[in-house]
This record gives C-alpha cells, structure tokens and sequence, in this order.
C-alpha cells in the first residue's frame, strides 16, 4: 500500500526537473511571475500564514519560527514560578551540553547557567534527573544529521524503561507527563508501536495536564497508528493535532494523507462535532493542486462561521490570479480581452463564476458587519474576470473601517483604473497615481500595484517618452547607453512642471544614486531636483562622447560636473600594459586614474602626436589606452558600467588601438619597443578573431581561463592552428622572426602559452 | 591463381566469417529495477524473476534531494528489507540524486556528498547483511549547470571506493547531445529508453514511450563511448490534468481500474474523465479531472527492443526492466519479456 507514496516521491522528483511551471495545480510559489494584487496578509491573520498562497513554501514561521521552544519554555516558567523573561530556562533545555546536565544532576556544575544552579541549590533533584533524561533521549531522537541511522547501541531500551518509570512514580504532574511524552518519542522511533500508543492513553490522555506536550505525544501516537495501518484514526489524531496545536502544525499537516473513500469516511466517523469535520476538510482542500470550492462548501454547511473558510476562499482566487493575471502580458486575461484577442481560459473562468456565486450567497446570508470581507472577494472575481464595472460597484458599496481591508479597496481600485485606461495623458498619469499614492501613501515602492500599474501604462506610451529605461530603472541604460535617450531624459529632468508619473519614475532613476527608495505621497509632492539622476546622465554623455572621439566636448562635460564626482571613482590606468589582461583584478596596487584624468591625458597625447608626428612612445601609450578600455581590457569601466560574463558586451573595438600599435611599431626605433608592440598587435587581432567566430571566451581572472579551457578539452591546438590558418598570427610571426633577441621576447615566450604555442608549432 | 589472389580470397572468406557471426553471441541478462522503499519478493515474483534467469536486481537503496528547510542535501526514502534477497541474484545499489540537490550544493560540499553517500550505503549494506559494495549505480537527470558538479561527485565516490564498478544512467538527451551534456566518468552506462515524449503537453498520446521521438536519439548510440546497458520501461501511470495543465502522476494504475471506476467515463481510447468526486489510488479527484492512461504495450516494447538491438555493441548487455512489482509480473508474462530479451540476440 505505501509502494505507491514511495514511487510518488521518486516520479514528483522527475517532475523536478521539468521546466518549472505555475499551474493551477502550484500551491505555494516561490517566485511570482503574475501580479500578487489580492494580499492574503491585509485580509486574513497570521495564525495560518504559513498556508497563504503567496507564502514562500520554505520560508515560514512554522518552519522557522521558534514557537515550539518557545511554548515550551513558557510552560517549564509556569512550573518553576519564574515570572520575568528568563533564558536560562531555554539555554537549560536546548542549549546545555549533556555533560554539563550530567554534572548538575551530581552536584558539581561550574557553568554559567544561573537556573542550573538555583535548582542545585534548591535540592530540585526530579526535575534536574528529567532534564538529564531528555537530553540522554536526543541522541536517540533528535535528528541532527540525516545521513546517520539511527544508534543501534540499544541505549534507547533502558532509557524507555526510566521513562515508563518516570512517567508513573514521579512526584510532580508536570514531570511526569514530560517523562511519558519523551517515552512516547522513543517508542515511536524505535517502532514499539503498541506500546507507544498504551503509554499515551494511559498516561497522557488522562493527564490533567494543561500542556502543549499532550499534542506533541498525540502527534506520536497518529503516526504510530498509521504504521501499524489504523489510517483513519492517525489521520483524524494528525488533524486534531494540527486544529489545536501550533507548534506541530507543520508535521500534522504534511502527515495527514487520505488515500481512499473509505479512509475518508472513518476518518469523519471519527470526529466528534462539526468543527473537526471542517478541519478535515480543510486539510484535504490544502492539497495544493486542489478544486477547494468543494471543500469551501461542505465547510460552509458544517459552519459558516469557521475561519477556514476566509483562508481557502483567498487561496482560491489567489489560484485563479496566478493563471489569469499573469505578467507575461501575452498570456494576461485582462489584456487579452482588453485588445479583444482569444484565450483558452474558459474552464478556469467557469470556475471563477462558481466561486464567485457561492461568495455571492455568503454576502446575501452575512450579517452585514461581516460582509465586507466576502464583499472584496466578489469585487476582485469581477476584476479577474474583467467585469470592471460590477467590480467598482461592488467595491463603491462596502463599508468597513479595517484599514487593511480599506487598503485591500484601494488596490483593487487602482488596479480597475489602469486596466481600464486606453488613452494616457497628464490627467491620466495624476489620477492614476494618486489612487496608487492612496493605497500607499507610505511608500509605492516595491508594491505588486505599482508594477501593475506601470506595466499597464507601459503599453499606451509611445516612443516620444524614453520608457524602456523608465520602466527598466538606469542600469538598463548605462548597459546600452545612447545619446538621443540621455538627452530626451535629461530634458525631462530639466523641466520646472511633471506629472506625478513622471515625478515617480525620475524619482525612481534618481534614488539609484541617491540611495532614497521612499516614494510616499509627501515626497511625491515636494521632492522637486533630479540633480543626482542628471549629473549622472551628463556623465554618461561624456562618456560616449569620448568613445566618439570628441575629445574636447567631454572634458567640457566632466568639468561641469561636482569635484566629488570627477575625481571620486578612480580606475585601473590604461596607459600600462602587460602580458596578460586580467579583468577583476582585486590584487592591482598600481596608479588608479578618473575619468576626467583620462580623457584630459588622451587629449594631451593626441595633441602631442599633432605637433610631434614621429612620437612612437605617444602611439605606443594610445594604444595601450585604446586596448585596455575595450570590453578585453582591465579598464573596460573607464568607457561603462557593465560588463557581461556571456557576450562581448559594450565596446569591442580593437582596431584603434592596433592602429597606434602600427604606428608605434614603424616610427620607433628602440626594437624592445618593436617587439612589445608586435606582441600587443598580436593580442588585438587575437580578439578580433574571438569576436569574428564567437569563440565565447569571455576570460576572467589570472592569465584568463581560455588556455586553461584549452588544455582541459585538449582543442587548444584546433583553435591555435585556426587562428594561424585564417591569417590572425602575422604579428606572431613577426616577432619570433625579428625579435627574437630581444628581452621582450624572452620575457613573452615564458609568460604568453599562446606565443609560446605558436613559436614552437609554427 | 597466385598466392597474392589466394591470400586475399583467404582474408576475405575470414572476414565474411566474422561479420556473420558478429552479434550473435551477444550475452544477454535479464535485470529488473527494484524503485520500491520497503523491499519485499512475494512466491510469485521470486518464480517469475527464476523462470527469466534474473541475476541482477537494482535495487534503489535510498533518494538524495535537497531539504530547503535544514539547507542541505538529505537522504530520503531509504531502503528498508521486509524480506530477504535470493542468494542467486545479485544486488546493485541505486542511488538516485535529483538535479536540483547538485544546483543547491557547492562544489566545496561534493567530497562530503560523496563521503556520506559511500557511507550510508555501506550501513544499509550491513544492516541488512547484503553483499559488500563492489557495484554502484548512480540515477540523476544532470544539466548543464550541475554537470561539472554531478562528474566531480562521480569521480569522488570512484576515488573513495576504488575497486567499485560505477554506473550512471543515461538519458537519450544526453546521448544525443553528449558534445555538451558530457559522459560521465563511469564504467558503465544505462540508457533509460523512457520518459522521451512531453508529460506535459495535453496532447501528448503516451510520455512513457513514443518511438518516433525515440529514434531520433538514437544514431549517436554505437558513437557513445561508454559501454551501454539498456534500461525498458515496463510501467503504466495514469497523468492526471485539471485544468487542461498536467497535475499529478498516479501510479500502479491499470486501464482496467480505471475503466471499473463509476464516478469515471471513458472519454476516449485512453482517456477518462471525472463525473463524481472521489478518491482514486491515493488521491482525491475533482469532477471533470481528466486522466489520461499511458502504458508500454508488447508490440511497442518489441520494437524498441529491435530499434535498439542494432545500436548496442555492448556484447554482454544487461537488460533491466523498469520496473519489479505487482504490475510487471500481472501486465507482462515471463515468456513476452523473454521474447523481447531475444530480439537483442
């Protein structure tokens, strides 16, 4: 019978590896690609949240709270009559080693632990022996490391015997219960099933133990039961655990799995009120792949004021968004009936309907102080479903003073507007963000809203506006820089009046720099310069403007701007050279310059060559310049501000700097000169045979990884004769050829693996 | 005629020899996966697997994933025996690690992933007194992304048990593409002629098996230089859609439960859909659920066989069948899956 569960695992692990997908048939997602609009945490409690829809399945207080340690050191106050917050009762239980509880029990502690030590004092020898006990029990237990089985020393026998012992003879009630529930865990582990169940029934059920601890044997005693194939009454114990306990929510709910009818109906034969039904049906409706307005009915029947039924209903259209709001806009319903276009929505959208009935009936049978909840829910089906109208309506006639669910209202609201916009001007743009700035009039930064509210405002601009990098924020546009752009968004900023839209995504490039990511309605309202975001675009004019050579015009630019931003940012010098590019370098001690300084040294350089036409060394020093800011230099970031790890990004342009080289190589006279020269010729045309046939190569690091690729895949010769073949090795040739005597010579043959290659081969 | 003309018609009547009877000799053994946590044989499996001459068994000894919640790679499912192995056949541990453990993991953690697993395998192996550790299998659906770590593991577990004889299974992706998904550094592989279709597309007949799909991999085969065993699915599922999307698998399904079941209608050859709620081998379904039922029937799996007989130069081939239980042994007599072991004679 359980053959299936396993093979359940092994064949749910093959669908691991298919392209991952949100479904309808996705419970928790843990990354959106739909827009979240309808917020489980401005209309439910936290006590479920670990259950919300939108909860990163990993990530959640049942996992990674603290709750149970918590409950328990509570308890273990409540028993010691110690009223302040005390971690010393959490430092004894979970923190102190056995060999230190071994040396309380006998007397001779010399740790820290200012409880250990009142109990020594106190002669509280039952409660110190428990404490021991405990921990011996861990070693048999507790898992810490998944990969160990477990002991097999047989230590758990004598340990359940002290428990059983503990569990009946001990003086106090609390202690006594502990000593049962800590038997119960061994005998359980230890598959003494039988006996783990008749220690809880006799013991702890009876107990008149106010305790968590009773729900965590119960929790035992469940699985015991479904070993020893008493499904239905584990199942029903897992969700009895579940509805009371917090602590062990997580272990209860992934434990309860009905298999069959008949399971099912035992397991409802068992429960004792309406409220445990609903439980039951709740937690099959939790599946995540789940139809749950089946399950959101028949708990409706058994109570239609159970809590459940707000956390499934928000579940269920938090479902339905992810597959019909999606971002990808293509697949979006709104837009595709927006633009009038077809979908294969229909089965999901008949569903929506149902859902949207059965919310329509509660709304008709609620009090009217409970309706609003249920209210919003109608209002947003309608949205979902594109029913605008009906949507604002609904919303317009709800009254409630909950601020969440008022700002749940407000969202929506928005959400209707920008849906419904198909023209976009300056009237537009303020009324659309003032709903936004009304929703959340803290900070529209980061909301779902806001990128639905862009996104849909997106597709009504036209190319008069530079929106990509609007939208996209200015990194996008210090990757592909372009002059019209900068200049339509730096006249932008320059303007004395916006709209709030405007203001927001300026304001938004802005905080880039400024660091200032708040966009409440009061910055909205009185932030008014862009300085950073346009000096920062005046820069990068500059910049292109070097790259064209306008030599002159950028230095003007740079100027202008503020001293701390010329002189600030200091990169690699460029007029050095080596035999390796290194890109990256974290080890580079030697003279760092500013943009500023570059482009004034370039121009002193070009200047130098006009008056001076024989200047080899001036060539010699532009050529280094012009080699080491393309994208294969360790200065790249002197001309941009991004570099990629898997194209030839940015600029690419080795043909400048072999030029100087050329022109060095002739003009000079000093043949160390002429070699090196010969050699960084070479390293152009190397790079222009990577861009030419895509080697891929984006080196990085010491001495570059291509070699070491290379040797690895043993192809090294393959590309070497290539590159030889198609004519990329003439300086090569020539310096072996000529330079052969020179020190530079010596010097390449041992540090360059591709010279060396060549001189040997060729 | 001269010696030249009696030399080369010598050659020639020994070559003509050897190519007809190259392949005839081929070695064959009939092998099963055994993929099932608690491992136990019943009378009629233990006959059947001595009526085919079964001599392997692989036996899926325990999964590694990746658990979010502790942030490490953790064994699940391991083995555990209900009942003893024949001492006839042999046990090959399997050991099946998903793609996404070996995303998770760092390169720094590949020797202790290794050291564990050596280490866990080895327990189970005396804890219940199996053979020692002298074969291994390794299952995983490596990328591009995790092959270097995957190759890296492959390559400890070798270093740390040295006389073992290490397996990989084989995807036909992976052999078709091998330039970039890499061999693995094994001894061996198993080519896992399954699963080549798309599970996910609703109008995709059968996922399992689809031959045409299938043949498309396979010209790289006899190129693949690893020796080759082959692994045959002998399985069914039924893939449960809602919503038109692909939901769950469900499995140890037979087309005669299915078309049994009154809450189900049979919408067409291999397809039903739900008119009643109601729970269905495990799972609970929802009204107008669609399942659709996949299989590998005999003439299917006969054509494979031959489809793959020709590619494999592998002259001692294991044969593994995915996979023992009830449903094998009641879906495919003895005497068929020994007509297909022929077809690789």
């Amino acid at each position: 019978m359980k053959n299936w569960k396993v093979l359940s695992i092994v064949f749910i692990s093959y669908l691991l590896i298919l392209p991952v997908y949100n479904t309808y048939a996705c419970g928790w997602v843990d990354f959106t690609m739909y827009y979240n609009l309808f917020d489980p945490t401005l209309l439910l409690t936290d006590e479920y949240s670990p259950l919300f829809y939108t909860t990163p399945l990993y990530s959640n207080h049942w996992i990674h709270g603290s709750s149970a340690q918590d409950d328990n050191v509570a308890e273990w106050a409540r028993f010691l009559l110690i009223n302040s917050p005390d971690n010393n009762i959490h430092a004894m239980i979970y923190d102190t080693t056995l060999e230190e509880l071994e040396a309380a029990y006998n007397g001779n502690y010399r740790g820290s632990n200012k409880l250990l030590h009142y109990l020594i004092k106190n002669n509280r020898k039952e409660v110190l022996h428990y404490i021991l006990f405990a921990k011996q029990c861990e070693k048999y237990c507790n898992i810490r490391d998944y990969w160990d089985e477990k002991p097999s020393d047989n230590g758990e026998v004598e340990l359940i015997e002290l428990g059983k012992t503990g569990s009946t003879e001990s003086k106090s009630r609390f202690i006594r219960l502990r000593y049962a529930f800590q038997t119960v865990k061994l005998l359980h582990h230890y598959d003494r099933l039988r006996e783990c169940i008749l220690l809880y029934d006799e013991v702890i059920a009876p107990s008149g133990e106010d305790s968590i601890i009773k729900y965590w044997a119960l929790d035992h005693k469940a699985g015991a039961l479904l070993k020893l194939n008493k499904r239905a009454e584990g199942l029903y114990l897992f969700s009895r655990v579940f509805a009371a306990c917090p602590s062990r929510r997580y272990s209860s709910f992934y434990s309860f799995d009905v298999a069959t009818q008949q399971e099912w109906e035992q397991c409802l034969a068992y429960c004792k009120n309406n409220d445990e039904k609903a439980t039951l049906y709740f937690l099959r409706a939790m599946d995540p792949s789940s139809v749950a307005l089946e399950e959101i009915k028949s708990i409706y029947r058994l109570n239609p004021a159970a809590e459940y039924l707000n956390l499934l209903t928000v579940r269920e259209i938090n479902k339905l968004e992810n597959e019909l709001l999606k971002d990808e806009l293509k697949d979006n319903y709104i837009i595709i009936r927006k633009s009038g276009g077809t979908h294969n929505y229909h089965k999901l959208l008949n569903y929506l309907k149902e859902l949207k009935d059965f919310v329509n009936m509660v709304i008709k049978e609620k009090p009217i102080q409970q309706k609003a909840f249920w209210q919003i829910c109608s209002a947003y089906l309608d949205f979902l479903s594109y029913n605008l109208k009906t949507a604002r309506s609904t919303l317009n006639s709800i009254s409630t003073v909950n601020s969440s669910y008022r700002r749940q209202i407000n969202i929506i609201h928005t959400a209707i507007a920008a849906s419904g916009l198909n023209t976009i001007d300056k009237k537009a743009e303020n009324e659309i963000m003032t709903m936004l700035l009304n929703a959340y009039p803290e900070n529209i930064a980061n909301r779902e809203i806001t990128r639905y509210v862009l996104d849909s405002m997106r597709a009504l601009y036209t190319k008069k506006k530079p929106f990509t990098y609007y939208y996209t924020g200015i990194y996008d546009l210090r990757c592909n820089p372009d002059q019209a752009t900068i200049q339509q968004l730096f006249d932008l900023a320059s303007q004395t009046q916006h709209t709030l839209f405007e203001k927001f995504l300026l304001l938004r490039m802005n905080a880039y720099f400024s660091g200032e990511y708040v966009f409440s309605a009061e910055v909205l309202m009185n932030k008014t310069d862009y300085m950073e975001l346009k000096n920062s675009l005046l820069e990068m004019k500059a910049m292109l403007l070097l790259l064209a050579d306008e030599i002159q015009e950028a230095i003007a630019i740079y100027a202008s701007l503020p001293e701390k931003m010329r002189s600030e940012r200091r990169f690699i010098d460029p007029f050095t050279t080596s035999i390796h590019d290194i890109i990256w370098d974290d080890y580079y001690d030697g003279k760092l310059i500013s943009r500023f300084e570059f482009a004034k040294k370039l121009l002193e350089l070009k200047t130098s060559i006009k008056k001076n036409p024989q200047n080899a060394h001036a060539y010699y020093l532009l050529g280094n310049a012009y080699y080491n800011i393309t994208y294969f230099g360790k200065s790249w970031d002197l001309v941009g501000y991004f570099r990629s790890g898997s194209y030839y990004s940015g600029f690419t342009d080795c043909s400048r700097a072999l030029n100087y080289y050329k022109k060095a190589f002739e003009l000079s006279k000093d043949r160390e000169l002429k070699a090196e020269c010969c050699f960084l010729m070479a390293k152009c045309r190397q790079n222009m045979f990577d861009l030419e046939y895509n080697t891929e190569d984006y080196g990085y690091g010491y001495g570059s990884d291509k070699w070491k690729r290379y040797i690895r895949e043993n192809e090294y010769w393959k590309a070497e004769e290539l590159k030889h073949d198609k004519g990329y090795r003439e300086y090569f040739k020539i310096l072996k050829g000529a330079y052969s005597d020179t020190d530079y010579y010596r010097k390449v043959i041992k540090g360059c693996k591709y010279f060396k290659f060549y001189a040997s081969r060729f | 005629m001269n010696i030249n003309n009696k030399k080369l018609l010598l050659i020639l009547f020994i070559t003509s020899l050897l190519l007809s009877t190259c392949g005839k000799h081929r070695q064959t053994h009939v092998c099963f996966f055994y993929w099932q946590q608690n491992f136990t044989l019943s009378s009629k499996q233990l006959k059947y697997l001595e009526k085919l001459n079964t001599d392997k068994l692989y036996l899926k000894f325990f999964d590694v994933d990746w658990d979010e919640t502790v942030k490490d790679a953790v064994p699940l499912a391991k083995i555990h025996f209900k009942t003893g192995v024949p001492a006839d056949i042999d046990i090959i541990p399997c050991v099946f690690i998903t793609n996404r453990a070996l995303e998770k993991i760092t390169s720094h953690d590949i020797p202790l992933m290794a050291q564990r697993i050596v280490t866990l395998l080895k327990t189970l192996q005396n804890t219940y007194n199996i053979n020692h550790l002298s074969k291994l299998q390794v299952d995983c659906d490596w990328t591009l992304s995790t092959k270097q770590k995957y190759f890296a593991l492959l390559n400890q577990i070798k270093s740390l048990e040295g006389q073992l004889t290490l397996s990989a299974t084989i995807r036909l992706h992976q052999v078709k593409y091998s330039d970039t998904t890499g061999i693995p550094p094994v001894d061996k592989g198993v080519l896992m002629f399954y699963n080549m279709a798309d599970l996910d597309d609703i109008q995709t007949d059968n996922s399992i098996i689809d031959l045409s799909a299938g043949r498309d991999y396979l010209d790289d085969l006899p190129d693949y230089p690893l020796q080759i065993d082959i692994a045959l699915p002998a399985f069914s599922w039924a893939v449960l859609l809602r919503f038109d999307k692909v939901t769950k698998l469900i499995h140890n399904v037979t087309l005669d439960m299915l078309e049994k079941m009154t809450q189900f209608e049979q919408i067409a050859k291999k397809r039903f859909k739900v008119k009643q709620s109601c729970y269905f081998n495990g799972y609970y379904l929802y009204k107008d659920d669609i399942l659709r039922y996949e299989d590998v029937e005999m003439p299917v799996l006969r054509e494979a066989a031959g489809m793959l007989a020709s590619k494999i130069r592998n002259q001692d081939l294991n044969i593994i069948f995915f996979h023992l239980n009830t449903y094998l042994i009641e879906e495919y007599s003895y005497e068929e899956l020994e007509s297909i072991i022929n077809r690789f004679h």
